[in-house]
């Protein structure tokens, strides 16, 4: 059963969250019975699909690194140790996908559980999250609502939403909220997407110039209505859950170049490579004085994090090929705000800045077109 | 509490309200626009007949249609004595509809005849089904899934009329091709609650009566989905069709003449083989590779097969309906079947149980076992040809006739 | 301390001091991104002498001069 599709999904999805809606109107936490859900959900979801071994096996391999980390944490080879284990499943799961020796590892939301499961260890490293108990870390990990298709939540976000406890003033709004994205979302994903793809893209020819370009425009349309589509339906579950998970989309077509378009689309991904591979990867190298420019570490940065996001995709030659085309246009980018002096007035005047986002959409969208495997 | 029954409550009947009115509203709309039944729809073997309900309950509501439940043997279209062709123009006074493509074995048309509600209820309806349906083992489980229809399933459950007998057996067959589909590599997803149900229904447990208790609901509002799925995709099919009207006098028909027509037909289209079948067929599928088939089916047999219980289901349910149907109990290739070592004896057992099946149920039956060297009879090594259509068609009008 | 904070921030953004108000959105208005916002913690972390890890520091905590003001106010204690 794929998450958030067909009738059965959201029947069960709505006779499950009944009892948390009447939790939450009687003012009652919901901590208990949010993970209670996510775990019964989680049973059907990946039992149907045959996956429930897997996630048990993952659950517990992560389980053992994070305990081991809360244990023996302090040391950088320590922390190191517990990334390259923490990755190990995901790795797998990667490599099965274009290597048949691999193919038995299938785990669906293996890469947003193990960027959660990650987080944590690195806060734990940090020291800024400083105790977390085995039930508020499977709580996190196994979040359902956001398992399959992100958004990319945070463990402080998360725990500071599980401590709080909401009166019932401040449920009813998060129920009203949520339910409109839960309809909102399944309009987008279901009846926008689906009408793009029927009446769009399935009747394009495979081959020649101008049905690629037409499906370049479709394909952008159809991703974007399709995952803010779904992202936003696991944004509402965790509302009503009491739990509100972080926006994944804002405008992101208003966008007037590269770097306002990652801080538009698919924000928790970018942000949580931003702050922990871009930020991190500067920040050391402005401390220790890596390079003579302070301006390389910058663009080997913006390297560093778009090739790490075309890898999160999976390890097929189009992911790669659009992590290093979005590693150029960063570093492109980079380089005419440096560079260029009108860059800065051009996206801020209304004409010029029209122009800018023209320029940023088709950017954006020749770069889905790698993505959607058409041209490899 | 009162405030907070107001902020939520009314809003959720408003919101339930809104959705059951689209809900309702779209299918008002799609009922109430439907295009009437149109006769040469009933000369193309739509899949639509096979997985829905609505194309079906039309034609069986027309006063001059006669409906076919086949296999394969529908296919066979370019042959002028097919009863699409034969009846084309209602030339003997009513029309066929053909039902069914390969694959589609006794069970399909049982779950489909069971869903059929009322609609069938006392009419006359043809049979066919194909030797080599009868496997060990019936139908498989891809072939099974290519022609299920969730929706028939659930409304033959509905069907008071029907005996708990005829749904415990569909539902443990329906569970158990279900179950052997989803272990096939690469099989399409299964509705989890499709396979729940079924396995309910054939063999209850405590645990299954919940789940079943719990999906209730799932079930109903299914339904009335899939009832509309099914409209919207017969309103195409029915809108781009025509009528015909019958000759206000009927010409009679020399029955003499149609088998010098066939025959000639059938030797202009078979000119490639000794065995008198179709050229296409003859050089896809056998052709160079004549010698390899010598004696290949020394070990075939249809002696035992699930597929005769899925037979006496199917005349189990015709019953229940009042339908007394017209089997076609369709031969061997003779000729065909001896170079291959499919041997006489083992052959007429075949017949010999399809015969006590439809003994046992009061089957009226043209059998036609006894023309398997018959020239022309066949157009391959098992589906009805020129001669043996024309056999059938003659057999049709005075089944349509009769009583 | 607005005005050592508003002069920092001139410094990085390429502006005068006199356009940096206090409730100027930083990150929305285009005049920190990423690579500017790392430069601007380590600057404030030499110029008042605390320590503001980046990784851990939510963006809102510098999106506005006033609101950076609040930050090191709280880290002085």
């Amino acid at each position: 059963m794929t998450p958030y599709s067909g009738l059965l999904f959201f029947y069960l999805l709505a006779l499950f969250l009944t009892p948390a809606v009447m939790l939450g109107l009687m003012g009652k936490s919901l901590k208990q019975y949010g993970f209670a859900f996510s775990l019964v959900m989680l049973c059907i979801v990946f039992g149907e699909g045959g996956q429930l071994g897997w996630l048990i096996l993952f659950y517990l391999w992560q389980g053992a690194v994070f305990l081991a980390f809360r244990r023996w944490k302090g040391k950088r080879p320590v922390l190191w140790l517990a990334m390259i284990l923490a990755l190990l499943p995901l790795a797998f799961v990667k490599l099965g996908e274009v290597w048949s020796v691999f193919s038995v590892f299938r785990l669906l939301g293996v890469s947003y559980m193990t960027f959660r499961g990650v987080e944590v260890l690195l806060n734990l490293h940090d020291g800024t999250v400083k105790e977390i108990s085995l039930f508020r870390w499977s709580y996190f990990l196994l979040f359902f609502p956001s398992v399959s298709s992100g958004p990319i939540d945070r463990c402080r976000r998360f725990l500071a939403d599980l401590e709080g406890q909401n009166s019932q003033q401040e449920y009813i709004l998060l129920l009203r909220q949520g339910v409109w994205k839960l309809i909102g979302g399944a309009f987008s994903a279901i009846v926008l997407s689906g009408l793009i793809w029927q009446y769009w893209l399935s009747s394009l020819p495979a081959k020649g110039i101008l049905p690629t370009l037409s499906y370049m425009y479709g394909y952008t349309l159809f991703l974007f209505f399709n995952f803010a589509g779904s992202s936003s339906m696991a944004i509402g579950t965790g509302y009503i859950l009491g739990i509100q998970v972080p926006e994944n989309f804002n405008q992101p077509f208003f966008s007037v170049d590269m770097k306002d378009f990652w801080a538009r689309w698919h924000i928790s991904l970018s942000g949580w490579l931003r702050d922990y591979v871009y930020t991190r990867f500067v920040m050391a190298s402005l401390k220790n004085k890596r390079f003579k420019n302070p301006r390389t570490a910058s663009y080997i940065g913006y390297i560093l994090t778009m090739m790490t996001m075309g890898l999160w995709h999976g390890l097929a030659p189009h992911y790669l090929l659009y992590g290093a085309y979005h590693s150029a246009l960063m570093c492109l980018n980079e380089y005419l705000d440096l560079h260029w002096k009108p860059f800065k007035k051009l996206k801020r005047q209304v004409w010029s800045q029209l122009c800018c986002m023209a320029v940023t959409f088709h950017l954006f969208a020749f770069g889905l077109l790698i993505f959607s495997g058409r041209l490899l | 509490m009162r405030a907070a029954a107001k902020a939520v409550l009314l809003p959720a009947v408003a919101l339930l309200l809104a959705i059951s009115l689209l809900f309702w509203g779209a299918g008002a709309v799609i009922t109430n626009t439907m295009p009437p039944w149109r006769d040469s729809v009933g000369n193309v073997n739509h899949t639509e007949k096979i997985t829905g309900r609505y194309l079906v309950e039309q034609s069986a509501a027309q006063e001059d249609t006669l409906l076919i439940f086949g296999s394969s043997e529908l296919r066979t279209t370019e042959i002028s004595t097919h009863p699409a062709n034969f009846f084309a123009e209602k030339r003997a006074g009513f029309q066929v509809d053909i039902i069914g493509r390969g694959s589609c074995q006794s069970l399909i048309h049982a779950l489909e005849i069971a869903a059929s509600g009322d609609a069938l209820r006392g009419k006359k309806v043809v049979l066919i089904t194909s030797p080599q349906s009868y496997v060990p083992e019936g139908i498989a489980p891809d072939l099974f899934m290519a022609n299920f229809s969730p929706q028939q399933y659930l409304e033959l459950l509905a069907d008071d009329t029907l005996s708990d007998e005829v749904k415990t057996y569909l539902s443990g067959r329906v569970a158990e091709l279900l179950e052997e589909y989803q272990a096939l590599p690469n099989a399409a997803p299964v509705d989890p609650a499709i396979s729940a149900l079924a396995a309910h229904r054939a063999e209850p447990t405590f645990l299954s009566g919940v789940k079943n208790m719990v999906l209730t609901p799932y079930y109903t509002v299914s339904r009335y989905l899939n009832e509309l799925k099914d409209k919207v995709s017969a309103r195409k099919i029915l809108a781009a069709g025509e009528d015909f009207s019958a000759p206000a006098n009927l010409p009679a028909i020399d029955w003499s003449a149609e088998e010098q027509n066939a025959i000639a037909q059938g030797k202009a289209m078979s000119g490639n083989n000794d065995f008198w079948m179709l050229d296409d067929y003859y050089t896809t599928y056998i052709g160079s590779r004549l010698e390899r088939q010598r004696d290949r089916d020394r070990d075939l047999s249809y002696s035992v097969s699930k597929e005769y219980d899925d037979l006496r289901v199917l005349f189990e349910i015709c019953r229940q309906k009042g339908i007394e149907p017209l089997f076609v109990h369709v031969p061997l290739h003779g000729k065909w079947s001896d170079y291959t070592g499919f041997p006489a004896d083992r052959r007429e057992e075949y017949y010999q149980n399809v015969r006590e099946i439809a003994e046992e149920y009061g089957v009226q039956m043209l059998d036609l076992t006894g023309y398997e060297y018959e020239e022309y009879f066949l157009c391959d090594v098992m589906h009805i040809g020129w001669k043996g259509w024309l056999a059938v068609d003659k057999a049709l009008i005075d089944y349509y006739y009769e009583g | 301390m607005e005005q050592k904070i508003a002069e920092i921030l001139a410094a990085i953004c390429g502006a005068g001091p006199e356009e940096i108000e206090p409730e100027l959105a930083l990150f929305e208005e285009g005049l920190l991104d990423s690579f500017a916002a790392i430069q601007l913690v380590m600057e404030l972390e030499d110029a008042f002498g605390v320590s503001l890890d980046m990784a851990s520091l939510p963006r809102e905590s510098i999106a506005t001069p006033a609101a950076i003001a609040r930050l090191i106010r709280e880290k002085l204690g």
